[in-house]
């Protein structure tokens, strides 16, 4: 559970920055990576909050 | 019974006011690095980068600046803050009550209280821009000092209050919460700040350096602002937090490190906050400035919204959060010193109270740069004053901590000190031109050699 929480943690922070990289090479638009930085900020409260308490 | 388990938790909170940090309550540096990280990522970030750029600060002056300045900053931190906070373990407020009295303390606490519970006003202020962005709240203009209607105080007080409900629970939930948001507030930062940069006309990296240049740290002023060359940002940078290294505030956070080492911690939030953050928000502004240049507005929630959507208010928001939770905390430790007696969460639902009063006035945040650093230098010199106390007194056959020693309530030479050193800045301002954040340095040493001066023609007289 632990590990499968720490994973989630990792998710979340590379779903927060590297869809920006695609941004700035053109391959993502700023819509698309404004939606992974949401999902990415979720999955990191929620998996860093858990495993926290 | 739920009404009484809340209570019972409040009443719990101990935070060591009088008394030196237990053994046990010791914390790791890594735990001061997450804080520091934390504490620095904050709500003024989105309002200090963009500062720097309404102010005209040029690319080159401000990269080089403010990496001289932090460095500056987290040596002041590690050698002049944490030796003192680990050999005593006590709160800035108890040991200045040893030296100055209790009457000069009281004074001290009520200043250096209402200072903290403007910075933390600030921050409300910021995270109250996010929150407005679904209520369509209209971005303050740059001139603008007082509220623009009842939709913003309402939702400064909305924000006010769950800021201090979290801040009377104490230092350990404010740290909990600063650890988890950490990471992820710098990763925000970051990514808002290399996806709008193809809006800016950068899509290689080598395109960065000509277009920060020319069009985000442009060196030109916005109409009606002061120039900021770089030995302001320098300045700026090292003295942004000055009451907290060289003014000593930061011995009640310290003062549960293991080793004095944690002082090089403030390193996570200096180069994380107040460098990629700074740097971060003035990109952002930058493009916000291409939408609404000609209309002198400026508020962090839009500003992030536009470049990271809901990610980026509720950055600002977290951001806001994380950094008045403590300021809270240090202002309600402030007045419990005044106060022994009372609970510490009843003091901090006072200065939540007075901190949201504060943060209804958005001159707050458009003179920030200003505020921060009179902030500073007015509590600096008692920092001044408590390091000369305990590290030259004792080699120069003088007393420490006279106040607790002789049974005094009030230690003149501690007065004069601190009116004398501000006379004398703001002589050197007023008749030198010498700006206010330039201060501080001089300020300083102003303050130790007359508490040297004063406390040795003090001391002569009471011995004789």
């Amino acid at each position: 559970m632990k590990l499968l929480l720490r994973f989630t943690e990792i998710l979340g922070l590379c779903l927060t920055l590297l869809p920006s990289l695609a941004v700035f090479f053109g391959r993502l638009s700023l819509e698309r990576n404004q939606d992974f930085m949401l999902a990415g900020s979720i999955l990191w409260f929620v998996a860093r909050g858990l495993r926290k308490t | 019974m739920g009404v009484a388990k809340w209570q019972a938790r409040l009443e719990a909170v101990n935070e060591y006011e009088r008394e030196p940090i237990p053994e046990t309550r010791r914390r790791s540096w890594g735990s001061f690095l997450s804080m520091y990280a934390g504490e620095h990522t904050a709500g003024t970030e989105f309002v200090i980068g963009p500062l720097f750029v309404i102010r005209g600060a040029s690319a080159g002056d401000l990269v080089l600046g403010l990496l001289l300045g932090n460095i500056l900053a987290v040596l002041s931190w590690a050698f002049i803050c944490a030796p003192i906070a680990v050999r005593e373990r006590q709160t800035l407020y108890y040991m200045l009550e040893r030296i100055c009295g209790s009457r000069l303390t009281l004074i001290y606490n009520l200043v250096n209280a209402l200072m903290f519970c403007f910075l933390a006003g600030a921050m409300i202020a910021v995270a109250a821009t996010a929150v407005g962005i679904p209520f369509g709240l209209p971005a303050a203009r740059l001139t603008d000092w007082l509220p623009s209607g009842w939709l913003w105080i309402a939702l400064v007080a909305g924000v006010g209050m769950v800021t201090t409900v979290v801040a009377m629970l104490g230092y350990q939930l404010v740290e909990r919460f600063a650890v988890i948001a950490a990471p992820w507030m710098i990763l925000v930062f970051l990514a808002a700040a290399i996806a709008v940069l193809p809006n800016l006309g950068v899509t290689h990296w080598r395109e960065f350096w000509p277009v920060a240049q020319d069009i985000i740290w442009t060196g030109t002023p916005a109409p009606g602002q002061d120039k900021f060359t770089f030995w302001h940002i320098l300045f700026f940078a090292w003295f942004c937090n000055m009451a907290m290294h060289i003014g000593m505030a930061d011995l009640s956070i310290l003062r549960y490190a293991r080793r004095w080492t944690a002082g090089f911690a403030s390193a996570g939030g200096m180069f994380l906050g107040h460098y990629v953050a700074w740097l971060a928000s003035g990109i952002l502004y930058a493009v916000f400035l291409q939408q609404y240049g000609q209309q002198q507005v400026f508020a962090p929630g839009p500003v992030a919204y536009g470049a990271a959507g809901i990610a980026g208010a509720l950055c600002v928001v977290v951001a806001g959060w994380t950094t008045a939770n403590p300021t809270i905390y240090r202002a309600g430790l402030a007045l419990q010193a005044l106060m022994p007696l009372a609970r510490t969460w009843k003091i901090t639902l006072v200065v939540g109270s007075i901190t949201t009063l504060a943060a209804c006035f958005p001159a707050l945040v458009m003179k920030l740069l200003d505020f921060v650093a009179l902030y500073g230098l007015v509590l600096m010199p008692m920092g001044a004053l408590l390091f000369t106390d305990y590290w030259l007194f004792p080699r120069m056959g003088l007393q420490s901590s006279i106040a607790s020693a002789r049974g005094l309530a009030l230690n003149w030479p501690a007065l004069i000190t601190w009116g004398g050193s501000l006379a004398a800045c703001a002589a050197l301002s007023h008749f030198a031109g010498l700006e206010i954040f330039f201060l501080g340095l001089p300020g300083w040493f102003i303050a130790a050699f007359l508490y040297l001066l004063t406390s040795f023609i003090h001391q002569k007289n009471l011995t004789t």
